[in-house]
């Protein structure tokens, strides 16, 4: 910082930051003005700012001489208002203003003058000559405040307060025209009444663009409520000294009704033909909610201060009135979706599911959020009520959901889906408005109220005005250069969701939630019955086939001494029906063997230790060693893996082991039998990322056990029926194998490595083998 | 050299006569002795004036099991060290542990086939009878 610098307060001039006052502004910056440290005046007001240590002027308008006796600076408050007055306004803002006749102090008009303190070294005090004829207090006044509380208690909805609350401020005001200006959630303001001079009305429903009233202009109607413009057309007068001697900095003129007004604000009156406005913020909940502005074309008018304060309090009761007939609105409406919701949730109750429930409940889960259309996805399945798009194209939908960042509660709501997701665009007719609630994001379940495109026409009150680079390469635009009306198409877009509409639909998340809760319990209790009911039908069979086996094998017994015996008695037939006796019974002592052999799986306890593959193959391949040499073949361990990579009970390991080696043998091709043992990752076999989700996600799983032959191979439509229990798919020569062909053996298999924790599966071709896979944990 | 003796406990007649005519076959000069019941074979033993050389012993038995009379010979110090081996038709691996923890010596699954009957018990038979020496008899 340089020495010529230092009587300049230092304000920062980046792209954002808030412009130095007296830096010229235009539409451009004009977001970065700061409006309340102008350092002027609106003319016909007077400003003094006396330092609180001793009432000296220590800055002044520039014409405020002209309301005294000579020049003010350095004069004190007492000398130049009297005694009383200064002591009323230091004393601080008991009254709104003080009426303060001609000859007090070194007056030389009559004044009203208003005091506020903007740093607690100053004291300002705002003076505003009265007109020359002037009556006294104007007797309308408290009937004027009376007559509007009045007429504001007498609105039922706040179209009607709002066309009263215009009504009263043209009254009020004595200017051409009032409006009630509305902002919107996109801060763009739209004309909601209007009230007007005949030939000035006609600007109902216009939509101006968010930029008219920049932020801080906004934040300012929260603190002054009332911003009175008199005269646009004449030249604010400027402070002196600009910079305030006690502070070294701009005078914040943030409480004051005197503060000059913005050029580019005083352009846009004037482009738009007025020349005076009155505006008076109303607030609901904390929230600039919206204007009353009056405007007067037909000159400058003032407005005294107690008509001001009447206007004051026009908006405060306005406010007030707005706020509750909102709040009353809206709880009518959560008592009404409340009831759907409640709705909905019974239906739930009584529903077999979740997803059946939600979907019977129709009409009433549309009204939860006062949607046209509702999709329902839960545990994959998708159901469509109302108008919603095809099937199909919900699901592109709920893709784009799913891929949707997560927040909060993972509510998702757009009220212009084409707008947010333009390759959903055609969607827009059925769904333009989407709200989505994740019942479980991880299981990608979700309810989703939808709203068709409300296609309007948007009719702006005024064009954002284009910026022109002027000669000397700076961008100027003058503000709203033109008031021309034109109207705007608006697709893609919905009616929005409002507050109590994601309210409820979260409402209807949580009650679910808690029917989602108790779901799964019920589910967890039902599958610890069914585990039961399992364990005791796999008892029962056990025993069964026990007890059957009892009586057969005294059948096959004596037919066996029956054909030793007494062969020679009997003739050929009877040879012939013994040999078939014997046959069946041997046949159907297999069946039960494999039923015995599938159902004490269950009551046996697993011996889980580490396996070493080569010990539990050597066990396998002797208990088959019979079979194997006499087919020629051979059995190979390719891979026995790492060690500890198994784990598993090894009887039942060699079990498996056996079953595979001995069906190598029984389907064995032309060839003699090779197989080929070892163990492979999961995710290098063909099924079996498809069987174990851990291999498919790149996470580590147990690893596969494979058992490959050169056999006659499996066809791909036998390649799940070979596990089924009691399937035998060739029919095996008795001769050449007395005692196979049941086909429990598989499935046997299967429930050994079940009961582990894995998958087994096959993987072949006819005529090139059959390769069995086979995983001991998940 | 007396004949061997053997005890079979068994209450089907159609098991006995299988394991009856295996026994002839392999071991022709044996004395085989059927009882149908736990209690009746605890009787015989306890009465007899000479105690076979080995039992063959079916578990599922009309009144007591079989485990239940194993468990009792081997209470008395006179049949403790009797040679039984258990001839049944479970084939749980858990009733095999049973049975041996009950003192079983060996455990055989009822072939279906008499012809796996006979060579079942050649194999039991040949090994009794052949090399291996037979436990006292404490009198």
């Amino acid at each position: 910082m340089t020495t010529a610098d230092v009587d300049v307060p230092p304000v920062g001039s980046g792209p954002d930051e808030p412009l130095p006052p007296g830096t010229p502004v235009d539409r451009t910056n004009c977001a970065r003005e700061q409006i309340h440290l102008t350092a002027a005046v609106q003319p016909g007001s007077v400003l003094l700012c006396v330092s609180a240590a001793d009432l000296r002027v220590v800055q002044s308008s520039a014409d405020a001489g002209d309301l005294f006796d000579g020049p003010v600076h350095g004069r004190s408050l007492t000398e130049l208002l009297g005694a009383a007055a200064a002591a009323d306004l230091v004393a601080g803002p008991a009254q709104r203003f003080h009426r303060l006749a001609s000859g007090s102090g070194r007056l030389t008009r009559t004044v009203d003058a208003a005091g506020y303190v903007p740093d607690p070294r100053l004291l300002v005090v705002e003076l505003e000559p009265r007109p020359d004829q002037d009556d006294e207090t104007p007797a309308g006044i408290p009937a004027a405040l009376v007559h509007t509380v009045q007429q504001l208690q007498l609105g039922r909805s706040v179209a009607e307060v709002l066309e009263t609350g215009v009504r009263l401020l043209r009254e009020i005001t004595g200017y051409d025209r009032a409006w009630a200006y509305r902002f919107e959630p996109d801060e763009h303001g739209v004309i909601v009444a209007e009230d007007a001079a005949p030939g000035l009305a006609g600007f109902l429903g216009l939509h101006y663009p968010a930029g008219d009233v920049p932020p801080q202009a906004r934040a300012l109607y929260l603190r002054n409520r009332v911003r009175s413009i008199p005269d646009a057309d004449a030249d604010p007068t400027p402070l002196e000294p600009p910079v305030n001697p006690v502070t070294g900095g701009w005078l914040d003129q943030s409480d004051g009704a005197a503060r000059a007004v913005s050029p580019v604000h005083l352009r846009y009156l004037r482009n738009m033909g007025a020349h005076a406005a009155l505006s008076v913020a109303v607030e609901v909940q904390g929230r600039l909610w919206g204007l009353l502005s009056a405007h007067d074309y037909r000159g400058p008018r003032r407005v005294p201060p107690e008509v001001r304060t009447v206007a004051e309090l026009l908006g405060l009761v306005l406010s007030t009135r707005v706020a509750d007939l909102e709040a009353t609105a809206r709880e009518a409406a959560e008592v009404a979706l409340d009831r759907h919701r409640a709705a909905v949730l019974e239906g739930v109750a009584a529903a077999p599911s979740v997803l059946e429930g939600l979907a019977a409940a129709g009409a009433a889960l549309l009204r939860v959020c006062d949607s046209a259309g509702v999709v329902v996805r839960v545990g994959g399945e998708l159901r469509l009520v109302g108008a919603t798009p095809p099937a199909m194209d919900v699901a592109r939908l709920l893709d784009w959901l799913d891929a949707a960042p997560a927040t909060g509660e993972g509510t998702v709501a757009v009220a212009d889906l084409p707008h947010a997701a333009p390759s959903l665009a055609d969607l827009a007719g059925t769904a333009s408005g989407v709200l989505a609630v994740p019942l479980s994001r991880a299981q990608r379940n979700w309810i989703v109220w939808l709203r068709p495109e409300q296609p309007r026409t948007v009719v702006w009150g005024a064009s954002a005005a284009p910026v022109v680079v002027q000669a000397d390469g700076q961008p100027r635009s003058a503000p709203r250069e033109s008031f021309e009306r034109w109207r705007e198409s608006v697709l893609g877009r919905a009616r929005a969701w409002a507050p109590s509409e994601l309210a409820s639909a979260d409402r209807l998340r949580a009650g679910l939630g808690t029917h989602l809760i108790a779901r799964a319990e019920e589910l967890a209790r039902l599958n610890a019955r069914l585990a039961q009911v399992n364990e005791e039908l796999d008892a029962f069979t056990y025993s069964a086939a026990h007890d059957l086996k009892e009586p057969l094998r005294g059948i096959h017994v004596y037919a066996t001494f029956l054909a030793e015996d007494y062969a020679d008695t009997l003739d050929e037939a009877g040879r012939d029906r013994l040999a078939a006796i014997l046959s069946l019974s041997r046949r159907m002592g297999v069946l039960i063997d494999s039923l015995l052999d599938y159902s004490r799986l269950t009551g046996e306890e697993l011996h889980v230790v580490r396996l070493d593959l080569r010990e539990v193959l050597r066990s396998a391949t002797e208990l088959v060693g019979a079979r194997l040499e006499a087919a020629g073949g051979q059995v190979l361990l390719e891979d026995p893996g790492p060690p500890g990579a198994l784990v598993g009970d090894p009887d039942r390991v060699v079990d498996v082991l056996a079953n595979l080696l001995a069906n190598a043998v029984k389907y064995r091709s032309a060839e003699p039998p090779v197989v080929r043992v070892g163990v492979r990752p999961v995710a290098e076999t063909r099924r079996g990322p498809a069987l174990v989700p851990a291999a498919a996600a790149g996470a580590g799983s147990t690893p596969a056990v494979y058992v490959a032959d050169n056999g006659i191979g499996i066809a791909p439509e036998d390649q799940e029926e070979v596990f089924r229990v009691f399937r035998r798919l060739h029919r095996i020569d008795e001769r050449r194998d007395p005692d196979g062909g049941a086909g429990a053996g598989l499935g046997v298999c299967r429930r050994i490595v079940h009961r582990h924790g894995g998958v087994m599966w096959v993987e072949s071709e006819p005529g090139r083998g059959a390769t069995f896979y086979f995983t001991l944990g998940p | 050299m007396s004949p061997p003796r053997l005890l079979l406990v068994e209450d089907a007649d159609a098991d006995a006569e299988a394991v009856r005519r295996a026994v002839v076959v392999c071991l022709p000069d044996a004395l085989l002795h059927r009882l149908r019941s736990g209690r009746e074979a605890a009787e015989v033993l306890r009465s007899a004036e000479a105690l076979p050389d080995l039992v063959l012993l079916d578990l599922d038995l009309p009144d007591t099991s079989g485990l239940v009379f194993l468990a009792e010979l081997r209470q008395d110090p006179v049949t403790a060290r009797l040679p039984v081996v258990v001839l049944t038709s479970s084939a749980r691996q858990s009733e095999v542990d049973a049975a041996y923890d009950a003192g079983a010596h060996g455990f055989i699954t009822k072939p279906f086939a008499p012809a796996d009957t006979l060579e079942a018990l050649r194999r039991v038979c040949g090994y009794w009878f052949g090399p291996v020496r037979r436990p006292g008899v404490r009198r």
